[in-house]
């Protein structure tokens, strides 16, 4: 029981991981706190099962590459109407503009895609067993693409040029643009990026929750406590906290009933912001308090 | 010439004025009839399935003459999900002419409408089935669905039947809705003597392997799932990947007849054998009741939905009261007619109005059966 109860706590672990890494990205690009995460999310899974896969009738695989390559766009457009004017406002203006934003996502999805959750049949559906433990292959394959997303964010971030800006641009943007980084462009790509991986999670999660309008509310707000676990503004922190999480508030309920498991979250985030703010792997000069840098 | 044209002209008109005739009818007045169910926020799918159930029986009868000749107007407005939505909503319905209300749904909301609805004394039909709110002060409040307390003491007398059963695990939602059928099951298994076990869950999870494994390592054979529409695909699914469907018997509380966990599904399939208590049943075997079904189908309204049916059965009701009504008018002759309910057998119940303003009894255990695609009825129950 407790390594089953431990195997599926760590897989939706790396979701929250997942979520955690988008709001620091947008973070350390904008020193925005993006509260419309869930909701992105939420239209990720949309254009995949509302539109690709009920509305157009294509296959999983061409589902996956039109969504991405539709939330990309999607994603330049956000980046430049939304994200980028946000960073010049005060931040509780910023907060509340992004919650705006979620509700707009919402109910323009309600009336795309009406009220009714769309359940993507046979989609990542079946089990692995393992001796008496059973994996879920939706399970398996979020693990699978977590791994996979964040090798290749730490790559792109550490071997090639336009990463190496990122980082630049998230330690300090008036010196970025002083040695001659695009500041705007490159807070164009963090966005996109932060885009994409909300769609892949999005499309990732649709099998354990149905396509819904209210299907990523709790994970996005895990996410956030993951990444604050971790240390907001640290990707290998937000990692590490959604697994934490994860596996913490699962096992968990060896030992007191399965509703109380959220409050097994709740606790860590108001330990951590108590004894240890920075969190795990974040540095102590980060602050959310920190005024944007314009 | 002149006389075949006249004839001809002569029969088109009157097969016009025929089919103007047969598409509107005439009546002698309208009657408002006030509907606040939840057309937005977090049970918007659900609120549609009702609306859409009470809008295709008010068509009908409107199509057919409308009710002591009057038509029926349905006045719609929103009750959202939470309380004040639903006050709002009733608020702006009692400000019109309606007769009597529909809703709303939530017993969160009924609770804290009644001394609204009290207030405003307008008979009003709520769609709560909380075990609470039957009471002697309901004077224009009226319980218009089968109360859990009927439907969860239906399904602990249904599990004691069976000898078979040595322990029960009951998972059930830690809502009202859950927290009232735990305490009405497990108070039946107690006095019978039978052994079980309890744990509340979030409608939000998405792992409840934890509660099925905890069950299963209790040593139960039965098992009673009391929770809603949302969690109940995820446990179904996760009781067949663990292979408990086939070690225990599964009882369902009545969200196993809803579409909404169906199309969720890969395949319906996952519910063979599984035991459910239904507040209304479509018998396969009721021509009646199969020609309304497919009437509504025609119009995209589907009765083989549990909770579409269930406000069917409502508004059917509803209809019911206001032929029985002296003058379907008055809101008084309206209240009159509701109280003096008694034994009125309908499509999908028999309803009578006791002193708790508790107008429909009924419920069904039915049980899925693969073989047929759907539910079987094993009993039919008047609470």
């Amino acid at each position: 029981m407790f390594l089953q109860l431990l195997i599926s706590g760590i897989a939706m672990g790396f979701v929250y991981a997942l979520v955690g890494i988008e709001y620091t990205l947008i973070w350390n690009s904008c020193m925005l706190l993006n509260f419309a995460h869930g909701q992105m999310i939420m239209l990720g899974a949309y254009i995949f099962g509302g539109l690709f896969i009920t509305g157009l009738g294509v296959s999983f695989v061409m589902g996956w590459v039109g969504t991405i390559a539709l939330v990309v766009i999607l994603g330049v457009i956000l980046a430049y109407c939304i994200f980028i004017p946000l960073k010049d406002v005060g931040r509780l203006y910023a907060i509340v503009a992004t919650l705006m934003f979620g509700m707009i996502i919402t109910e323009s999805s309600s009336l795309l895609w009406g009220v009714y959750p769309i359940y993507v049949s046979g989609y990542l559906s079946g089990i692995f067993r393992i001796g008496n433990i059973i994996i879920t292959k939706v399970y398996a394959y979020i693990m699978v693409a977590a791994v996979i997303i964040v090798i290749a964010l730490l790559c792109f971030m550490r071997l090639t040029k336009i990463g190496k800006a990122m980082r630049c641009v998230s330690e300090n943007k008036s010196m970025a643009a002083m040695v001659g980084i695009n500041v705007k462009t490159n807070m164009v790509i963090t966005i996109t990026i932060s885009c994409l991986i909300c769609a892949i999670v999005g499309m990732m999660v649709a099998p354990l929750f149905s396509i819904s309008l209210t299907m990523a509310n709790t994970i996005s707000s895990k996410g956030f406590i993951s990444a604050i676990l971790g240390g907001f503004g640290s990707v290998p922190g937000a990692i590490l906290g959604g697994v934490i999480v994860g596996a913490l508030e699962n096992v968990s309920t060896i030992f007191i009933d399965s509703v109380y498991r959220d409050i097994v979250s709740f606790i860590i985030l108001i330990v951590v912001i108590m004894f240890k703010p920075s969190g795990l792997l974040g540095a102590p000069r980060v602050k959310i308090s920190a005024k944007p840098t314009k | 010439m002149k006389r075949l044209s006249a004839l001809i002209l002569s029969l088109v008109l009157l097969l016009g004025c025929t089919l103007a005739f047969a598409e509107d009818p005439t009546y002698i007045g309208e009657i408002d009839l006030g509907l606040c169910l939840g057309m937005t926020g977090d049970e918007a799918v659900e609120g549609n399935l009702f609306i859409q159930g009470v809008t295709a029986v008010v068509d009908k009868v409107n199509a057919e003459g409308g009710v002591q000749g009057y038509k029926i107007n349905l006045v719609k407005m929103d009750s959202g999900y939470d309380t004040d939505t639903a006050i709002n909503g009733l608020n702006l319905i009692y400000e019109t002419d309606v007769v009597a209300v529909i809703g709303p749904h939530k017993s969160t909301q009924v609770s804290a409408c009644k001394s609204l609805i009290e207030k405003n004394t307008i008979p009003t039909i709520v769609g709560g089935t909380n075990y609470k709110l039957p009471s002697t002060d309901n004077n224009y409040m009226f319980l218009g669905r089968t109360n859990d307390s009927i439907q969860a003491s239906a399904m602990g007398k249904f599990i004691i039947k069976n000898t078979d059963v040595k322990k029960v695990g009951i998972m059930y939602s830690s809502d009202d809705f859950g927290q009232g059928g735990f305490e009405v099951i497990s108070g039946i298994l107690a006095e019978a003597g039978v052994d079980f076990v309890g744990e509340p869950h979030n409608g939000q999870d998405t792992d409840y392997y934890s509660t099925l494994l905890k069950m299963q390592n209790a040593g139960c054979n039965a098992l009673v799932v009391w929770t809603g529409a949302t969690p109940a695909p995820i446990i179904i699914r996760q009781l067949n990947e663990l292979g408990l469907n086939s070690e225990m018997q599964i009882y369902f509380a009545q969200c196993l007849g809803s579409s909404a966990v169906h199309s969720a599904l890969d395949s319906t399939d996952l519910l063979d054998g599984m035991y459910t208590v239904q507040e209304t049943f479509l018998d396969p075997n009721n021509a009646e009741m199969m020609a309304f079904a497919d009437e509504c189908a025609a119009k995209e309204v589907y009765a083989s939905d549990a909770a579409t049916r269930n406000y069917i059965n409502v508004a059917q009701f509803v209809v019911n009261v206001l032929q029985r009504a002296e003058d379907p008018t008055s809101r008084e002759s309206v209240k009159q007619a509701l109280e003096s309910t008694d034994n009125q057998e309908l499509m999908f119940g028999t309803f009578s109005c006791d002193e708790y303003h508790m107008v429909n009894h009924s419920a069904a255990i039915c049980q899925w059966k693969k073989d047929i695609g759907g539910m079987e009825l094993i009993e039919s129950i008047q609470g």
